[in-house]
């Protein structure tokens, strides 16, 4: 699976490449020593992005690796004033990898909201990064959510119409299955 | 000294700054976003370096690379990716790729490997003939 932090680094590249390049033929193009220094500058700010983005790179690509068992109650109410929706489902199975190991998902935790319901048009790509309905949104918040329940052998399930949109999150009991 | 690149990347921009510099250096370059194109194009005959991205279309460009060396087995590839983890270098080296080029890249880098790979290619062209002549 890859990593967030690695997708967005890797998203970023492929820009910085282009403006890098650009910049670049440009020197050739551009005379006096006030346009070759902003070229310069150009080419060190884009330096300067992606040393950011390594660095993002390797803080966004890390597993969990001190997992243990915790009273989900306990965790649930730390979230606040939400009414949470918590129950046994028995029968969810999620095949990993290409093996044939299966993880049972028991526990459900349902977020339910009587909102419009989730657009057609993005509901197929709703946990892909960058995607969001919303004007200023960044599209990282769903598909973070889908790591982090990855990561922990999880999985997010949506069912949504308008009036109900409805969020599981899927998780394991922590015995070995 | 002129050669042909056959350039493989999806991104638009990428593909354009690197025909552009390849082209002011003197070289000819097919452009593709595909690695089926890519493919078609060195089994047919032509070209006579590559310059490929990895992921492209979702899949990894080394899927196709056995297939590309079958076909050209002199061919220099020089691989250029955002995707800058141990992992991809590995990869490229199980490949035999002349060189792995992490983006966002210098293009005098790009065309000095490119450059580098073609002599390379006719040192070795030249040093088989010679064993070839005096056999």
């Amino acid at each position: 699976v890859t990593g967030m932090g690695r997708m967005i680094a890797h998203e970023l590249k492929n820009p910085l490449a282009g403006i890098k390049g650009a910049a670049q033929l440009l020197r050739d193009d551009v005379e006096g020593e006030e346009g070759q220094s902003l070229i310069e500058l150009i080419g060190s700010e884009i330096d300067r992005i992606r040393r950011l983005a390594d660095r993002m790179e390797t803080l966004g690509d890390q597993d969990p690796d001190n997992v243990d068992r915790v009273n989900i109650h306990e965790i649930l109410r730390r979230a606040g004033e939400i009414i949470l929706q918590t129950r046994f489902r028995s029968g969810v199975t999620s095949h990993t990898g290409s093996d044939d190991t299966t993880q049972h998902l028991p526990i459900e935790i349902c977020i339910i909201d009587n909102g419009p319901g989730i657009a057609k048009h993005i509901a197929s790509q709703l946990f892909q990064p960058f995607v969001s309905t919303k004007p200023e949104g960044q599209g990282l918040g769903l598909s973070l959510v889908s790591k982090v329940a990855a990561a922990h052998g999880g999985l997010v399930e949506v069912k949504s119409r308008p009036g109900k949109t409805k969020f599981s999150l899927l998780l394991t009991d922590g015995e070995t299955s | 000294m002129k050669y042909e690149v056959l350039l493989a990347d999806d991104d638009d921009s990428v593909r354009l700054v690197l025909s552009k510099a390849l082209t002011r250096a003197g070289h000819s370059v097919k452009a593709t976003d595909n690695a089926d194109t890519l493919v078609k194009w060195a089994a047919a005959g032509q070209g006579d370096i590559v310059l490929t991205d990895v992921m492209m279309g979702g899949r990894e460009v080394f899927e196709r690379l056995p297939e590309l060396t079958q076909a050209r087995p002199n061919m220099p590839v020089i691989i250029i990716s955002g995707n800058n983890t141990v992992n991809t270098a590995l990869k490229a080296g199980s490949h035999k790729v002349f060189e792995y080029v992490p983006k966002p890249f210098d293009l005098d880098d790009v065309t000095a490997y490119s450059m580098m790979a073609v002599l390379e290619k006719i040192v070795l062209f030249f040093v088989i003939l010679i064993l070839k002549i005096r056999l």
